[in-house]
């Protein structure tokens, strides 16, 4: 990656469809005021799980919000994301988009339309066969939600969805960035959505031993990032969507600038398909510093992967030490899942939007559960509420299956 | 199986398919133009007719008829029975 940008990129829009609200002012006023979007599963029987909480969004009624069409055609992966989409359209004053030739979507997700899989299982195998529906194959599809984008904003630019696991939407992020600073396009619909709260995937998550097991009675004290406590992660669903454009687009319509989109670091650890490793987490956080022109010290605050699992947050606070050194003791790093869930390929875009608005606002979110600091975890998880300070650069961290690290840096935009 | 029972049969299969209530589906409606159905609709709608009816249609007769009433004539003539 070159560390001089040719051309920059900022974030002119922005779209947000979380268990902490489907607003970007709802999400961020929630974040920061540390409220917890985890509760107790009702939409299916859990009795059988070990785990019952997650964290789903409560605030949007698909079946108002969509039409018959767009409801029947799209998983509900797809419609989260569109309804993020939408957000993300008219926070950027859009209107009908000038030159849709030169702009492009880029989408991430994990497991696409994870609920529509079942739907073919049942019909062939059910007690009663029945007939199989020609929407499956749509609906199941990862790039659903980039075509839904494109169809429903008529973009003729390129049009990708991209899966790294858990890093899904901060890659996404990071390519838009390059394909603004090559030139190729002039703004990007980018970010994430992920709908995976199903009894079978619950339950999938649940035998890999990475789910909160032991607070299903206290849902909201669930995900305890960085604290001595921490059993885990939990489950959840949302979506978010950035409108990537370049400074001169951005400057030439007159748009508003939330922030600038100033580095991308991205590596894998090519060791294992489920362990994180300090070494490329930290190699990768170099990485995103040295392609915005950053050296650790212009780092004020992070945005942590933080899914609040046994083996993540050591590993992710030591790779921090390793790159930041003795002021990692004090720097602030936040962790939005203690509070939104772990959305899988959406969780990076929504942090990204937290990141984002960090910058913006000037602002750093709680950490929320971390009431006892595990001593393996040296960083300052700003656990005593939401924090006013200067921060001149943030970075975004965020670790997939398979080794995918992709670490976003953003700044106060555009000037 | 005489018209009348094919009829409430198609209405049924057709209301379903398009969330509508089986009083909202008349013969003489288009099936593109005011019912809105396409390709997969189309599929599925067939595929239900099929497996209710146990007969073979044809997706592509299918897409040339117009309005309910000519897929009802349809099904009457896939099913071998004169109203």
């Amino acid at each position: 990656m070159s560390s001089i940008a040719s051309r920059r990129a900022v974030i002119t829009g922005m779209g947000v469809v979380s268990a902490l609200g489907s607003s970007v002012d709802r999400f961020w006023s929630h974040l920061c005021q540390g409220v917890s979007g985890v509760h107790r599963i009702d939409t299916f029987e859990v009795k059988d799980a070990a785990c019952q909480v997650a964290a789903t969004v409560s605030d949007l009624d698909l079946s108002t919000h969509f039409n018959r069409r767009e409801r029947k055609s799209y998983d509900r992966f797809t419609l989260l994301g569109l309804a993020a989409a939408e957000q993300a359209w008219d926070n950027a004053y859009l209107g009908q988009a000038p030159f849709p030739e030169r702009m492009a979507v880029l989408m991430g997700t994990g497991i696409g339309g994870i609920s529509s899989y079942t739907e073919p299982y049942h019909a062939l195998y059910g007690a009663s066969p029945q007939p199989l529906n020609a929407y499956t194959i749509p609906r199941i599809m990862n790039s659903s939600l980039s075509a839904a984008v494109a169809i429903r904003f008529g973009l003729h630019g390129p049009n990708l969805t991209l899966n790294t696991a858990c890093s899904s939407g901060a890659n996404a992020l990071g390519q838009a960035l390059q394909w603004i600073r090559s030139g190729k396009v002039e703004r990007v619909l980018c970010g994430g959505s992920e709908a995976p709260v199903t009894h079978a995937l619950l339950r999938t998550w649940e035998s890999l031993g990475v789910l909160v097991r032991d607070r299903n009675e206290t849902p909201e004290t669930a995900c305890r990032p960085f604290d001595q406590e921490r059993s885990g992660f939990v489950l959840a669903e949302g979506a978010a969507v950035l409108v990537l454009e370049s400074l001169e687009s951005a400057r030439r319509r007159g748009a508003p600038v939330h922030a600038e989109l100033v580095g991308y670091g991205a590596n894998c650890d090519a060791k294992s398909l489920t362990h994180p490793d300090r070494e490329s987490i930290a190699e990768a956080m170099r990485l995103a510093l040295e392609d915005g022109g950053l050296f650790p010290d212009d780092i004020d605050a992070i945005n942590a992967h933080g899914t609040g699992t046994r083996i993540n947050d050591p590993t992710e606070a030591q790779a921090i030490r390793e790159v930041c050194g003795p002021r990692s003791a004090n720097l602030p790093v936040t962790a939005n899942k203690s509070m939104l869930g772990h959305s899988m390929g959406a969780s990076s875009a929504l942090e990204a939007v937290a990141s984002v608005l960090m910058v913006r606002e000037q602002q750093v979110p709680p950490t929320r559960n971390c009431t006892q600091l595990d001593p393996e975890c040296p960083i300052d998880p700003v656990a005593d509420g939401v924090r006013p300070q200067r921060l001149r650069a943030v970075l975004s961290n965020s670790f997939g299956f398979g080794g995918s690290n992709a670490v976003l840096a953003f700044t106060p935009g555009g000037t | 199986m005489i018209r009348d029972e094919l009829e409430v049969l198609l209405r049924e299969v057709l209301a379903h398919e398009m969330d509508l209530s089986p009083e909202e589906v008349r013969l003489e409606m288009s099936l593109r133009e005011e019912l809105d159905l396409n390709s997969l609709d189309a599929t599925n709608v067939l595929m239900t007719l099929e497996d209710r009816l146990k007969v073979e249609a044809d997706l592509e007769d299918f897409l040339e008829l117009q309005t309910v009433g000519d897929l009802l004539d349809y099904m009457i003539r896939l099913v071998g029975t004169e109203a």
